[in-house]
């Protein structure tokens, strides 16, 4: 897609941010001709999907297979009480609409896999891992890995969350830092609180955002982890490993 | 005794330790990926590794929930 010119009205919606130098009406073209897709439409994705389309990216892909719980709204932002027994997928998409309806959503009611990821990966310029378990982060890094796509990792735990930028073939990937899944823990789902992937989560949309424009330092080779009850950010520089089960640091 | 940095914490430790006898006493039975001085040591290195005084050692676990 390519953007000519602004209208009037995306002069004015997105004003703020044009008067970043960092970013200004190429920038803005930038990131309207943009593609982004969000796996997952839960505590992470919920409120990386709204900065994400607020910042007017044109193409916001989301892929959710789940319908909606009620105990999901106290972290899933994303969706409202009226949504219950609704798909992620579909509510997100509503949300994000009518928060900016100069863009695209593409919907995706359907689960993540080996086979669908590489195809719908590769229709994106970035990819933003937001889901709730160990086999689809590690597959996702794997479909990245495959079809060359950068991704943005996280994941949470009670009061703490963590993330990491990978730029496959340039950059620590999550297999360098985490070469085998933890084993399974059959304990019933404590937390988070939901505000932990918010603050989790936002960070993810800034680094799509500073990627796609080409600005500032990308969380690479660095792992955040961020613990809400000590209030403490950490930045634990990782490097590429020999070893590493995916990317062997090539 | 030696000192190190553990999560950005000073600690000291009796010894020069392996990372494996440092992990033992430090997680007991839960595993966590060590990296020792920006290098991230694998599971089966981990017998190899001498810490020594001054090392800077992170404790990450991979954290699942989203």
């Amino acid at each position: 897609m390519s953007v000519e010119l602004l209208s009037q009205a995306q002069c004015q919606r997105y004003a703020r941010q044009i008067a970043l130098p960092e970013i200004g009406v190429a920038g803005q073209k930038r990131l309207l001709a943009s593609k982004v897709l969000l796996i997952g439409v839960g505590g992470l994705g919920s409120p990386a999907g709204y900065y994400l389309a607020a910042a007017g990216i044109g193409t916001l892909g989301i892929i959710d297979g789940d319908t909606l719980e009620l105990s999901n709204l106290q972290r899933q932002i994303a969706h409202t009480t009226a949504d219950l027994g609704r798909p992620k997928a579909e509510s997100a998409a509503r949300t994000f609409t009518a928060l900016n309806p100069d863009i695209r959503v593409n919907a995706h009611n359907l689960r993540l896999a080996a086979e669908n990821a590489p195809g719908l990966f590769k229709e994106y310029d970035f990819i933003i891992d937001a889901t709730d378990n160990f086999e689809s982060k590690f597959l996702i890094a794997g479909a990245c890995h495959a079809v060359g796509k950068p991704y943005s990792h996280a994941g949470i735990l009670k009061f703490i969350g963590q993330t990491l930028t990978v730029i496959p073939g340039k950059t620590a990937c999550l297999r360098c830092v985490f070469d085998e899944l933890p084993p399974v823990n059959k304990a019933p789902p404590q937390g988070p609180l939901g505000a932990v992937p918010g603050v989790i989560g936002i960070i993810q949309a800034t680094e799509a955002i500073k990627y796609l424009l080409g600005i500032g330092d990308l969380l690479t080779d660095r792992l955040l982890t961020y613990d809400a009850l000590r209030l403490q950010f950490r930045c634990v520089r990782i490097n590429r490993t020999p070893a590493c089960p995916l990317c062997r640091g090539a | 005794m030696i000192t190190l940095t553990v999560n950005g914490e000073a600690y000291r430790y009796e010894g020069s330790p392996t990372l494996q006898a440092f992990l033992e006493r430090w997680s007991a039975g839960t595993r966590m990926v060590a990296v020792v001085n920006d290098e991230v040591i694998g599971r089966q290195k981990v017998g190899d590794v001498i810490l020594r005084d001054g090392d800077r050692i992170e404790l990450l676990s991979l954290a699942g929930g989203g």
